[in-house]
């Protein structure tokens, strides 16, 4: 707790983040309580239900476009951090390789690049080259923006390892590959980890992308929402999302509780 | 040879992120490129033949008479999307920079939870939270009806479809960029530097302004970036908040290659965004250069 | 004389649990013009103090005071009183000039006048040259001056250095002692320097003042708290010494555990009480045969310019005796040889237990 007489407190700080966590969570909040409400309204509170969730679980729309979701997130994010992985291994610790530089500016390219630029070429390649894989259009997609997302951590957490415990492995008889094994992935663990949970995320939210350049028959749940933004979002969608959020908040609980009790 | 397939080992693991990149990012960005100098074609897509069409239709107009007449319509959409992308930094900053300077000042405990705070939200479709704010907005929304009831308006305010609600949503969707570069330079700086600023006659607000502004550069232009871009070409937060009339780069994007099949225009459009988002960067490379070395303690 | 810091059953506190006592009850005059040091080992709360003086922390209790004004609550920018951080603190994305002129530019003084000050002050720590560099393109011998210059460079009335020498090699150390002693004279500050090297201090102050567990142990000039420590803990960190337990008999007579007396100062104690006894290693003398403590050598260790000889007593327990080394470098004793330890009766000490 900083203490107006700690040396760097600032007046008004304090409030001013206070005021920066309620905007983050006001959204958060409404959609939370106005899917326990009874009636169809988003504003007026009529009473607890649990009437959206049950409907929720019983839309074929809403159940279709979360699997899919779910799918793309799942392999975008395998194949995204896998690539990451790798490559941040390689930037991070062989030193032959040259123009680090270079490659390090082209692994981060997709977050240089306005997701709309990214959309608009991606659906323009796919169309150019005739490419129709159905799911596998956005999970290409995907993979590519999430790369990123996952490298950053990645390399972030190599970049803060003791480069002499992969040295004293090797000192103590392990092969690159064992080392690689028993110590350096160990270690990289919770860097890889974040960087997967984050191409996780970004994944399960991309909207202008998918619409970019999904097929019909590929709806994401972003897509399935934006769909009902005009004619008013009904609290079904609150109850799955609230359901999304509390299996995250849950996840991402549990992992910082366990990545702390290291 | 044996040298080039060393190259190629060492080279490995590199490869696939790389060729992926290459493949499905930068080459498509090319085709845009070569699109937006060809004519579109009839029912969306291109016709193959060099046209600078596109790249005209953005000041000119074709009239009745087949003349080119300047029409700043699309001019005006680019300078609102400039306008609102470089309100959302201010704001941004605004707002973030004290949040990540009062977290960088608290226990490692402390700040471990709040960063953990700032994440969460991120777990929510920003589609759904961005919809939360139409309800917050709009005429019958929170804002307003509580001023009702409170009695201070009989009227509602207009707040939504309008460009402060767009920066209000772009605000809301990156203000987390600018708050982790800010608070990651903090974090480092050395609280002894603030200490000797104090005690070299500098007040709290003087020492911010010589010592830990200068010194979270780094991060302020990090963040000022991270939030620039994605704002320029921002898609939901004007599209939900700012309704037809209020029309941005992005939504005008997306347009061309939905609705409106001008994919050559469309592409020309991504390439003014390109543009605008390379001469950001390039100023940033020029200041990281002068400040550099000068930064690290 | 006047007093340029005060200080009054100062305290500091920090919560917790249990809560830190780092300055339990600390009363102490520093005067005007003088080098003073706060010694003591880490934890002591030889920096906390200076923390407080300089305003960094606010104290829990007590009085603080600057030439008779109560400073105490001041934040650190109203106190004519400047720092030397232990590691410079040199603001790193500023010129050495921009650093030293920077208390001058918040005191609102002309440009002109502050470029010519902070000249001055780069002659002084004869670093004329090097104006227009970076921190980081500095040695660290180079840093430390200029972290000298800029907190001299406001005039302060006090300048507080926490341990400035300790990040240094040992010669560029030993040269900035003379040095800082050096500064101290012509510029007529009091300086307050925090260290954990006794041998710093002895060199370098006009009085030191000894802390251990957030409490003041002595206050004295270096002579006095080498020769006449108050008790054990000062007697220990200041130099090597040698203890014995022993039981008063009266006059100048103290009988030691074996039975055997010895001579030493006169003492108020009553006849038969406990007290603990201690010389200076280079106080006692080895020789072949005569009065005193017999025993024999079991370790010789070779300094340099002087000898330790460890020798175990034939009544039982061990002392050392620090010999200067003779012009031809020979020991005076070997390894097992049989010797007699004499004590200069007027350098034994009597420490209230």
């Amino acid at each position: 707790m900083t203490q107006k007489n700690d040396i760097r407190w600032l007046p008004g700080f304090n409030w001013v983040t206070l005021f920066f966590f309620l905007f983050l969570y006001l959204p958060l909040f409404i959609l939370v309580v106005f899917s326990f409400n009874a009636s169809r309204s988003a504003t007026v509170w009529s009473g607890f239900s649990l009437e959206w969730y049950v409907k929720a679980f019983a839309n074929d729309d809403i159940q279709r476009a979360t699997k899919n979701s779910l799918i793309i997130a799942v392999f975008s994010t395998t194949f995204a951090t896998t690539m990451a992985t790798m490559a941040a291994l390689t930037l991070s610790r062989n030193r032959a390789v040259k123009r680090k530089n270079l490659f390090g500016g082209v692994l981060i390219l997709p977050l240089m690049v306005p997701e709309i630029v990214t959309a608009v070429a991606t659906l323009t390649f796919f169309s150019a080259i005739g490419l129709s894989l159905g799911l596998g259009n956005i999970i290409i997609a995907h993979s590519v923006f999430c790369i990123p997302f996952a490298y950053l951590p990645i390399r972030a957490r190599l970049d803060g390892m003791d480069e002499n415990l992969e040295a004293a492995a090797r000192d103590l008889y392990s092969n690159k590959w064992a080392t690689l094994r028993l110590v350096t992935l160990p270690l990289l663990m919770p860097g890889i980890v974040s960087g997967a949970m984050l191409a996780f995320i970004i994944s399960l939210d991309d909207f202008i992308i998918t619409l970019m350049v999904a097929e019909a028959g590929s709806t994401t749940l972003p897509i399935y929402i934006y769909s009902l933004v005009r004619v008013g979002i009904t609290p079904e969608v609150n109850a799955i999302s609230t359901v999304l959020l509390g299996v995250s908040v849950l996840i991402v609980t549990v992992s910082y509780l366990v990545g702390n009790k290291k | 040879m044996t040298q080039f397939g060393a190259k190629i080992r060492s080279h490995a693991a590199l490869i696939p992120a790389t060729i992926v990149i290459g493949i499905f990012m930068i080459v498509p960005i090319l085709i845009i490129l070569v699109y937006s100098f060809l004519a579109p074609g009839d029912y969306g897509g291109v016709k193959p033949e060099f046209s600078t069409d596109a790249y005209q239709r953005l000041l000119f107009q074709r009239d009745l008479f087949d003349q080119m007449v300047f029409d700043p319509a699309y001019l005006k959409i680019a300078f609102r999307s400039v306008w609102v992308a470089v309100v959302s930094v201010v704001g941004c900053l605004v707002l973030g920079f004290p949040v990540a300077y009062y977290i960088a000042c608290q226990s490692e405990e402390r700040r471990n939870i709040y960063l953990l705070l700032i994440t969460i939200p991120f777990w929510t479709n920003l589609l759904i939270r961005t919809y939360c704010w139409i309800l917050v907005l709009r005429d019958t929304g929170l804002i307003n009806g509580g001023l009702i009831r409170l009695g201070l308006i009989d009227e509602p305010l207009t707040l939504l479809y309008t460009e402060g609600a767009i920066a209000l949503g772009l605000i809301y969707t990156y203000v987390p960029f600018m708050v982790l570069p800010i608070y990651a330079a903090l974090e480092r700086l050395d609280r002894r530097l603030i200490e000797a600023a104090r005690d070299l006659y500098s007040n709290r607000w003087v020492a911010l302004r010589h010592v830990v502004i200068p010194l979270a550069m780094p991060g302020i232009i990090a963040g000022s970036i991270l939030v620039y871009i994605p704002a320029l070409g921002a898609f939901i937060a004007p599209d939900l908040l700012g309704g037809g009339k209020n029309l941005m780069l992005g939504s005008l994007v997306q347009l061309q290659f939905s609705s409106a099949r001008n994919w050559p225009f469309g592409s020309a459009l991504a390439m003014v965004i390109m543009a605008m988002v390379l001469l950001c960067l390039f100023f940033y490379a020029r200041s990281a250069k002068k400040n550099g070395g000068g930064i690290q303690h | 004389m006047t007093s340029a810091i005060g200080l009054n059953g100062l305290q500091k506190t920090y919560p917790g649990s249990p809560p830190v006592r780092a300055l339990r009850n600390a009363d102490l005059t520093i005067n005007d013009n003088e080098f003073f040091t706060l010694l003591g080992p880490s934890g002591c709360g030889k920096t906390t103090l200076l923390r407080l003086m300089a305003g960094f922390e606010v104290p829990t209790a007590g009085e603080l005071t600057l030439f008779g004004d109560d400073i105490a609550h001041l934040p650190p920018e109203k106190r004519p009183i400047n720092t030397v951080f232990q590691h410079y603190s040199l603001f790193p994305h500023m010129t050495v000039l921009e650093n030293i002129t920077f208390g001058l530019k918040r005191l609102r003084k002309p440009d002109a006048e502050a470029k010519r000050v902070a000249q001055e002050m780069l002659d002084l720590v004869h670093l004329s040259d090097f104006s227009a560099r970076k921190p980081d393109q500095l040695s660290g011998g180079q840093q430390q001056r200029v972290a000298l210059a800029r907190a001299l460079a406001p005039q302060p009335r006090v300048l507080l250095l926490d341990e400035p020498l300790s990040a240094l090699d040992l010669k560029l150390r030993q040269s900035m002692r003379a040095e800082l002693k050096r500064l101290q004279r012509d510029t007529g500050i009091t300086f307050v320097f925090v260290t954990h090297d006794q041998e710093e201090a002895l060199a370098m102050s006009d009085r030191i003042a000894v802390m251990s567990q957030g409490e003041i142990q002595q206050v004295g000039d270096p002579a006095t708290i080498y020769e006449f420590p108050e008790n054990r803990f000062v007697a220990e960190f200041i130099g090597d010494a040698d203890f014995f337990e022993a039981e008063t008999l009266g006059g100048t007579s103290y009988k030691l555990p074996n039975g055997e007396t010895i001579t030493g100062p006169q003492t108020k104690a009553a006849i038969g009480a406990k007290v603990t006894l201690f010389f200076r290693p280079e106080k006692a003398t080895l020789k072949r045969a005569g009065n005193g403590l017999s025993g024999r050598v079991s370790d010789i260790l070779y300094l340099g310019n002087s000898t330790d000889y460890v020798v175990e007593l034939v009544q039982g327990g061990s002392l050392t005796v620090r010999s200067e080394n003779h012009k031809d470098g020979t020991a005076i004793a070997e390894v097992g040889s049989d010797v007699v330890v004499e004590i200069d009766p007027a350098a034994v000490r009597v420490l209230s237990a």
